[in-house]
């Protein structure tokens, strides 16, 4: 680990983040070889200045996640979803892609339990964040039940970034992006109520550029485009075939095995 | 508000997600079903791209400007750069 900064790392975390999980990973398995380094002198910082440190760290992912939340609100606006809806998801649901992909399937009608399952899918990776924290933090029930909540990837790359990892500064790098998140969905549903028909000014066109943009900074390995390009390939054959929600989890998971087979081929490399 | 259901339901599977790595034993995902997970978001993502893209009819002003878009994203990886530029693209070409 000769060398290498905190700073550095924590830029790779965030990076990562931005990019695609498997830099987030490396970080995450710089880190963990960073614990000892990073343990002296940090352990007696107050709770306080830890979430603040933490909430700040989080910032840079701020550019990314208000535009994000805006683009959510006006495509919600556009199929019809009430403002109030609108922001209760951010607040309670949490999670960019689940929203937007709720947002698309509402409009087709679309049965709860589909809704559910997608909201899982597109999360499926998150009890793995969970594993890696209670591998390093000891955490009692009410801070397990408190994590939970403002827990995210970013959060997590953002606290594994800041040396040993500490339950304040995940906490003040999660509720950083809670905050945003939330602002950028407020800012949306303003400006969503400013225009008055937003299908006709193709505002709609905002869902599918958010899953675009999304997934494009992800498709950076072969695996990764393969599984895209399966999915969406499956996709055009299976929504003429089963309603549009069961189509979306068919098409994924066609797609996540096809991903994981061309990874195992090449010898685990993602 | 029959949408409020839909809302509670959903964040009630995700919030479960968030918890359940919390409370899990150590190495109770096994490394093939981690691989595969690890994807999963991706081709999601891919899938969803189609869907709501069929969903508007194809109009070609539509498809190009998701192209644009997408080659956007791909030289900035910014997603506000992806978003915007597809709006653009999109926009200008109805005013022709």
């Amino acid at each position: 680990m000769d060398g290498t900064t905190p700073s550095r790392v924590q830029i790779r975390a965030i990076v990562g983040v931005l990019t695609s999980r498997e830099a987030l990973e490396r970080a995450m398995a710089e880190h963990a070889g960073l614990i000892d380094e990073h343990d002296r002198g940090m352990s007696h910082e107050p709770v306080w200045t830890a979430f603040v440190r933490g909430f700040v760290g989080m910032l840079p992912l701020w550019v990314g996640a208000i535009p994000t939340g805006i683009a959510y609100a006006v495509a919600a606006r556009s199929i019809g979803l009430a403002p109030g809806e609108t922001q209760l998801m951010s607040l309670l649901v949490f999670s960019a892609a689940a929203q937007v992909s709720a947002v698309s399937l509402l409009d087709a009608g679309t049965p709860i339990l589909v809704l559910v399952s997608t909201a899982i899918a597109f999360n499926a990776q998150l009890p793995l964040l969970g594993l890696a924290i209670t591998s390093q933090i000891r955490m009692g029930w009410l801070s397990r039940l408190v994590t939970a909540w403002f827990l995210t990837d970013g959060a997590f790359g953002v606290a594994a970034g800041q040396g040993r990892l500490r339950l304040p500064i995940l906490l003040g790098a999660g509720v950083s992006m809670y905050v945003a998140w939330n602002t950028g969905t407020a800012l949306g549903i303003l400006a969503g109520q400013a225009v008055p028909d937003p299908r006709r000014a193709g505002l709609d066109l905002l869902v599918p550029l958010a899953f675009l943009a999304v997934l494009v900074p992800l498709l950076r390995r072969r695996a990764a485009l393969l599984a895209a390009l399966v999915a969406a390939a499956a996709m055009l054959l299976l929504s003429s075939l089963v309603p549009n929600g069961v189509a979306v989890l068919g098409a994924g998971g066609l797609g996540s095995a096809a991903g994981a087979w061309w990874s195992r081929r090449t010898g685990g490399r993602l | 508000m029959s949408n409020l259901w839909s809302i509670v339901a959903m964040a009630a599977g995700v919030y479960a997600l968030r918890l359940g790595g919390l409370l899990l034993p150590q190495r109770a995902v096994p490394p093939g079903v981690q691989q595969a997970l690890r994807f999963l978001p991706v081709a999601l993502l891919g899938a969803l791209v189609v869907a709501t893209l069929s969903g508007r009819g194809y109009d070609p002003t539509t498809w190009v400007a998701v192209a644009g878009a997408g080659l956007v994203g791909w030289a900035t990886r910014r997603m506000w750069a992806c978003i915007l530029s597809g709006m653009a693209i999109y926009w200008l070409l109805r005013l022709i």
